[in-house]
């Protein structure tokens, strides 16, 4: 729950600060390192279908993958107004094979996650409000 | 003020003063705009497509690795597996690229191009890693260049064909291994020392190509201006390749640049003259040495009298940096025994007074 909480809170930050889109796409993605708990470095570079296998033989946690998919389809929308294309679709397809390995809604393409996504996914967790 | 023409990469800078041979008004081609570089161009790229040879067939020169790689590409082939890891060493324009585009080619496989510095992390090397085919031919240009954690990366997809993920962090932590495609990975590098004793040793396959005789240059001439469609003659081409520095790169750039000449001052078709004046228009002479590389023997010879010089002494009065001497200059001209290296500093040697025409010090008249 505190992971969840605290990938939250670095969105959040992200969202709210007056940053340049590379400088928010790189502080979703060290959020995003934070979550995985695993060599980030080497997996964020993997091939979406290689990702999302080596999440769910990991044993991921399937809630925290919630918040990934969507944290990492938030990243690529940052990634493509930061001019980085092929890092944008990377992450956007990384995000979808991770959502179809574990039965959960895919990002829609050009759907823009918002801050009311991630805190109505804290409230049905029941971990809104939490410090 | 020095006004400069400029021809496809190429600068001519005219003297600022002084005798055209030599001394302040010598004129000076920077390495980056030699035409005699050995270092690759954009011009060479256009080029490169339309002349690379793709089949060992076609690829001319480098005998012995040609008939090694012949044999190890049909061994491969009749088992039905992968090629062992090679590795493509030696000095820049000798082909290494083309022979790995050469040897995927023969295996039917497509091959994935990148190099050293392109990979700066881990990540990128497991992007391309995992997005390979079974069979595919991964190249990387320059792979003394790769940094060590990437390289920590290479090892077990290079011995296992896997790439090993931590998992987990502190005494939790544990390793999940991802399965890779069978695949066949072509280094080239021109720095072998630089090269990791770990990596090297996960090649099984290691040739140096070496510089490339008048006679296989003349040949790979021809084949050139065929595909280009210029007429040129067997002198014309044994001119164009004594004055390649060995390299095919170079020897292809100056047929271009002959063709050019021959179109403008000549009838278009290339012998030995029409090749020898266009060289020598160009600055290149029959050694196959520049402006720069002339006034280093001047200055040794005459300015130095033959005397041993510093290296930073020659740089200073060549008004170049000293890395930039030792690195792109002098290797050329030492293969060619015309200075050599003793402990004193850098010196001519007689067949460099012979080149310039001058009396070596000491010697009988």
């Amino acid at each position: 729950m505190r992971l969840i909480w605290q990938f939250v809170e670095a969105m959040r930050r992200t969202v709210e600060k007056d940053d340049d889109p590379d400088a928010k796409a790189a502080s979703v993605e060290d959020a995003i390192a934070n979550a995985l708990e695993m060599d980030a470095n080497v997996v964020l570079g993997l091939a979406p279908e290689s990702f999302a296998g080596i999440l769910s033989v990991s044993g991921t946690d399937p809630h925290v993958v919630e918040y990934l998919v969507r944290g990492m389809a938030l990243e690529s929308y940052y990634l493509e107004q930061a001019g980085k294309q092929q890092a944008a679709q990377l992450r956007f397809d990384q995000a979808c094979a991770l959502a179809a390995a574990y039965g959960i809604e895919a990002p829609a393409a050009g759907e823009i996650p918002v801050m009311n996504d991630f805190d109505e996914m804290l409230e049905a967790d029941g971990i809104a409000g939490e410090e | 003020m020095a006004e400069g023409i400029q021809i496809e990469g190429m600068v001519f800078e005219a003297p600022s003063g002084g005798s055209a041979s030599g001394g302040a008004g010598f004129a000076q081609q920077t390495p980056r705009e030699r035409v005699v570089s050995s270092d690759l161009t954009e011009d060479d790229l256009a080029l490169d497509r339309s002349l690379r040879p793709k089949y060992l067939d076609d690829y001319l020169g480098q005998t012995r690795v040609k008939d090694s790689l012949s044999i190890l590409i049909q061994a491969a082939k009749q088992r039905g597996e992968c090629m062992d890891h090679v590795l493509f060493s030696g000095p820049p324009g000798l082909g290494k690229t083309t022979l790995a585009t050469v040897v995927a080619n023969e295996l039917g496989a497509n091959i994935r191009t990148t190099s050293g510095p392109a990979i700066a992390r881990p990540g990128d090397l497991a992007a391309i890693l995992t997005n390979l085919e079974e069979g595919d031919v991964l190249f990387i240009d320059e792979i003394h260049r790769l940094n060590r954690q990437v390289e920590e990366v290479l090892y077990p997809a290079l011995e296992d064909c896997v790439l090993d993920i931590v998992v987990g962090k502190g005494p939790a932590a544990r390793s999940i291994r991802l399965d890779l495609p069978h695949f066949t990975l072509i280094g080239a590098t021109t720095r072998t020392g630089l090269l990791t004793g770990p990596l090297r040793d996960r090649f099984g396959i290691v040739f140096r190509l070496d510089y490339y005789t008048p006679e296989e240059l003349a040949d790979i001439v021809k084949r050139s201006a065929g595909i280009l469609d210029v007429a040129v003659d067997e002198e014309g081409a044994i001119e164009i390749a004594r004055r390649s520095r060995g390299t095919p790169r170079l020897a292809n750039r100056l047929l271009k640049r002959v063709r050019d000449w021959a179109q403008v001052r000549g009838n278009g078709d290339i012998d030995e003259d029409t090749a020898a004046a266009a060289l020598s228009f160009f600055e290149v002479d029959s050694l196959g040495l520049d402006g720069l590389d002339n006034k280093i023997l001047e200055l040794l010879c005459d300015s130095f009298a033959g005397r041993p010089v510093g290296l930073t002494t020659l740089a200073s009065a060549l008004s170049e940096d000293p890395g930039t001497v030792e690195d792109v200059y002098e290797p050329f001209l030492i293969q060619q025994g015309l200075i050599m290296r003793t402990p004193k500093g850098r010196q001519a040697t007689a067949r460099a007074f012979d080149h310039l025409g001058l009396k070596m010090p000491g010697t009988e008249a």
